[in-house]
C-alpha cells in the first residue's frame, strides 16, 4: 500500500506540473463546454420575440368588421400566459409607427406589424370582391418590418406569418372564399418538446469526453512512455510489483478524473445547467471511469512505441467523441454514422448519464447502457492482460 | 573467507541464432568490487539483465544471498539489491529529492534522503526537476536511487558510458566510497581502465564465453615479463605483411603494437625491416601491458572495436 501511493504521488505530481496533461484534461473541455455552451444556447431554450404591432386602421372600428382587431387580438394571445412566444406592445399612433421602427433598428425588438388605415374596408371589398368574382381593388397587405440578416428577426417573421395564414383561414371559414394576404409559409416555430435545454444535454457529453480523454491518454502515456524511457523497467528491479505500478496509475488518473469532473459540473451549474447528482449518477459517472479505463489499457497492449500509441490514443479518442453523440443527438446524422454511433460505447455512456442525471430520457434502454461498455471493457482487459508487455 | 553473495554456475542464453550468454559461472564475494569487462556484444548487459531478473534464461543455475533465482526476483531479495541501468530516465517534472524519496518508499529499510543527497554530491539540486539535470547528474541521481533502498547488492550497467571525464571520476569515487562502506558492487564496463582501476576481481567476456579472470594485476601479470612496443608511422595503408615475423602484433592504422618478451632483440629487429623497406618511423614506446593488451593477447580484438 505504501508503494501504491508512492508511485501514485508520483504520477499525480508529474501530471499537475505537466502543461499538457493540465491543458489536455482540465482546460480543453472546460473550453470545449463554454463554446458550445455559447454557440448552441439559443437552441431549445424557450424563445421569446419582441414585436411592436401598430394599428392605424381607422374604418369600422367597434363593429364586428373591424378584422385589424381580431389580428391584435391574436398577437395579444401569443404575448400572454405560460407559452408566451412574443412580448408585444400595441398603439394606434403614427408617432408609435417611427418609434418602433428606430427600436427595430437598434435591435431593441424584432420585427414590426403595420396594419394600414384601410385594412378592415380593404377585407370587406376583397371578401366581396372573391364572391361576385371580379378584380376591382387591390388586396390589403400588412406590412411587417424585420431587421435584415438578423435571424431572430426571420424567426419572428416566420410567427407572424403562421398567425396572418391562420387569420385567411378564418377570413375563409367565416365568408367561404379564399382569400390571402400574406403568402402562407408552412415553417413554425414551436417550442422543443422535451422540457431541457442544451446546455443540460452538453454537460454530461462533455464529462463522457473529459472522463474519456484521460483515461485514453493518461493511461497510454503512464504505460507506453514509462515503458519506453525504462522507467517501468527501474521500478521493477526495484522491489514494486506490476499490479502495484497498475493501480498507482489507476488511482492517479481517476484523481484527476474526479478533478475534472467537479470542475466541469460546477461550470455547468454556472452556465444554466439543470441536472441531478444522485447516487445513481454519481455511480453512473464512476461507471463511466470504470469502463473507458480499458481503452488506454488496450491501445498500449498493441502499441509498440509511445508515438504510435498516442496516434492510436488519438484515433480512439475522436471516433468516440464525435461519433458518440456527446455533443449532438445522433438522429440527425447519416445512417452509416448512426451504425458506428450504436456499437461504439461512448453514445451508450452519454445516454445512460444523461438519463442517470436526470437531463432527458436514454433514447437506448438502459441495460444496454450499462451492458454495451461494460462488455467493451472486459473484452478491452482481457485481450490487454493478454497481450501487454510490461518491458521492451 | 568471505561469503559469496551471488553465485552464477553454467548460465546459458541463447537466441534463434547467437549464443548471447554461453555457459559462464563466476561467484561474486561480499564487499568486492566485481567487473565484468568485454567488448559491446559480449553479452554483458544480457547476463546482467538475467541477474536483475529482466531476463529468463536458457540453462545454468544462479544462486542470489543463496537462493536460487529465476526469472523475477523476488521482492524480498530485490530488497537487498539496488540497480543501476544502462538508461537512466525518471518520471517527468519530479524534483531531485521527490525521486529518491518516490525509491525509499518502495524499499522497507531505506535510509535518509538527505544521506544520499550528500553521497551523491546533489544537495545542491535537491529541488531541481530531473529535466534539468547533466548526464552527470543523472547517472549520481541513477546511483541515488539504487542507494536510499540501503541495498547489499548493488549491480550498475556500464555506469561511467557517456559521460565527460569528470563526471565519469566523480562516479569512480562514489563506487569506492561504496566499497569502503562493504556494499558488494558488481558492474559491466567496456572500459578498460574503470575496471582496472575499480574492480577487486575482472572476468573478461567475449562472445558469451568468459576468457580470462582475476585481479587487475593477475590477468597483466599472465604476460610474465612481455612489454609492448607501440609503434608510431608516419603513414596508412603500407603493406606490412612482414611483420608476421613477430609471434603477436596488432595493427591499427598507423600504429603498430608489438607484443615481445625479448625486448632488445625485437626492437631492433622491427627497426631493421622497416629501415629496410624505408618506412618512416614516427614515434617508439616501450610500455607495460594493460588490460587492454590483455585483451587483444587474448583475441586478437581491441576491447572497443
Amino acid at each position: 500500500m505504501k508503494r501504491v501511493f508512492a508511485i501514485f504521488k508520483a504520477l499525480i505530481v508529474s501530471s499537475i506540473r505537466s502543461p499538457s496533461v493540465i491543458f489536455w484534461n482540465i482546460f480543453f473541455p472546460v473550453i470545449l463546454l463554454l463554446i458550445l455552451a455559447s454557440i448552441f444556447s439559443n437552441i431549445g431554450k424557450e424563445v421569446s420575440f419582441r414585436v411592436n404591432l401598430v394599428d392605424e386602421s381607422t374604418t369600422f372600428k367597434n363593429t364586428n368588421m373591424d378584422f385589424a382587431s381580431y389580428i391584435s387580438e391574436a398577437f395579444k394571445e401569443m404575448s400572454t400566459g405560460k407559452n408566451a412566444v412574443i412580448t408585444l406592445e400595441s398603439s394606434t399612433t403614427q408617432n408609435f409607427l417611427n418609434e418602433s421602427l428606430e427600436k427595430l433598428k437598434s435591435g431593441k425588438i424584432d420585427a414590426v406589424i403595420v396594419i394600414p388605415p384601410l385594412f378592415n374596408t380593404q377585407i370587406y371589398a376583397a371578401v366581396v370582391q372573391q364572391k361576385g368574382g371580379f378584380n376591382l381593388f387591390s388586396k390589403p397587405k400588412i406590412e411587417v418590418y424585420t431587421l435584415e440578416n438578423s435571424q431572430t428577426s426571420d424567426l419572428a417573421f416566420t410567427i407572424i406569418s403562421s398567425v396572418l395564414e391562420s387569420f385567411n383561414l378564418k377570413i375563409l371559414q367565416n365568408s367561404g372564399t379564399l382569400s390571402d394576404f400574406v403568402s402562407p409559409k408552412t415553417e413554425y416555430v414551436s417550442k422543443n418538446g422535451q422540457n431541457f435545454s442544451y446546455i443540460d444535454f452538453i454537460v454530461p457529453g462533455i464529462l463522457v469526453m473529459a472522463v474519456m480523454t484521460v483515461s485514453i491518454f493518461g493511461i497510454t502515456d503512464d504505460l507506453l512512455v514509462q515503458r519506453e524511457k525504462k522507467v517501468l523497467r527501474k521500478l521493477f528491479v526495484a522491489p514494486l510489483n506490476k499490479g502495484e505500478y497498475f493501480w498507482a496509475m489507476i488511482l492517479s488518473n481517476l484523481a484527476i478524473e474526479i478533478v475534472q469532473i467537479i470542475i466541469l459540473l460546477i461550470l455547468g451549474l454556472y452556465l444554466g445547467a439543470h441536472f441531478g447528482l444522485g447516487i445513481l449518477a454519481i455511480l453512473y459517472i464512476l461507471f463511466a471511469i470504470v469502463t473507458t479505463l480499458p481503452i488506454g489499457f488496450f491501445i498500449a497492449s498493441f502499441s509498440k512505441t509511445s508515438d504510435a500509441g498516442n496516434a492510436l490514443a488519438n484515433i480512439f479518442n475522436f471516433l468516440f467523441m464525435f461519433l458518440g453523440g456527446l455533443f449532438f443527438p445522433i438522429t440527425g446524422v447519416p445512417l452509416a454514422v448512426q451504425i458506428v454511433a450504436y456499437i461504439i460505447p461512448t453514445t451508450y455512456l452519454a445516454n445512460g448519464l444523461r438519463s442517470a442525471m436526470g437531463v432527458m430520457s436514454s433514447p437506448t434502454p438502459m441495460y444496454l447502457n450499462i451492458l454495451v461498455p461494460l462488455i467493451w471493457a472486459i473484452v478491452m482487459v482481457i485481450y490487454s492482460a493478454k497481450v501487454f508487455k510490461w518491458e521492451v | 573467507m568471505r561469503e559469496s553473495i551471488l553465485e552464477v554456475e553454467n548460465l546459458k542464453k541463447y537466441y534463434s541464432d547467437i549464443k548471447a550468454v554461453d555457459g559462464i559461472s563466476f561467484k561474486v564475494l561480499k564487499g568486492e568490487v566485481f567487473a565484468l569487462l568485454g567488448p559491446n556484444g559480449a553479452g554483458k548487459t544480457t547476463t546482467l539483465e538475467i541477474l536483475e531478473g529482466l531476463k529468463d534464461y536458457d540453462g545454468g543455475k544462479i544462486k542470489l544471498f543463496g537462493e536460487e533465482v529465476r526469472g523475477k526476483v523476488p521482492r524480498h531479495l530485490r530488497e537487498r539489491i539496488g540497480v543501476v541501468l544502462q538508461e537512466n530516465n525518471f518520471i517527468d517534472h519530479l524534483t531531485t529529492v521527490e525521486i529518491l524519496k518516490m525509491f525509499r518508499s518502495l524499499y522497507s529499510n531505506g535510509i535518509d534522503v538527505r544521506e544520499v543527497l550528500k553521497e551523491i554530491s546533489l544537495e545542491d539540486k535537491a529541488n531541481a526537476k530531473v529535466e534539468k539535470l547533466s548526464g552527470g547528474q543523472r547517472q549520481r541521481l541513477a546511483i541515488g536511487t539504487a542507494l536510499v533502498g540501503n541495498p547489499e547488492l548493488i549491480f550498475m550497467d556500464e555506469p561511467t558510458t557517456g559521460l565527460d571525464p569528470q563526471a565519469r571520476r566523480n562516479v569512480w569515487e562514489m563506487i569506492e566510497k561504496l566499497r569502503e562502506k562493504g556494499k558488494t558492487v558488481f558492474l559491466t564496463t567496456h572500459y578498460m581502465e574503470e575496471a582496472e582501476y575499480l574492480a577487486d576481481y575482472i572476468y573478461v567476456m567475449d562472445h558469451g564465453k568468459i576468457i580470462a579472470k582475476g585481479s587487475a594485476e593477475e590477468l597483466i601479470s599472465s604476460f610474465g615479463g612481455e612489454k609492448i612496443i607501440e609503434i608510431d608511422l608516419d603513414s596508412k595503408n603500407l603493406d606490412l605483411s612482414f611483420l608476421s615475423e613477430f609471434q603477436k602484433t596488432k595493427i591499427e592504422d598507423s600504429k603498430i603494437i608489438i607484443v615481445t618478451s625479448s625486448l632488445p632483440t625485437d626492437m631492433k629487429k622491427a627497426l631493421d625491416l622497416f629501415e629496410e623497406r624505408s618506412i618512416k618511423v614516427n614515434d617508439i614506446i616501450v610500455r607495460q601491458p594493460n588490460l587492454e593488451d590483455v585483451f587483444l593477447n587474448l583475441t586478437g580484438r581491441k576491447l572497443r572495436d
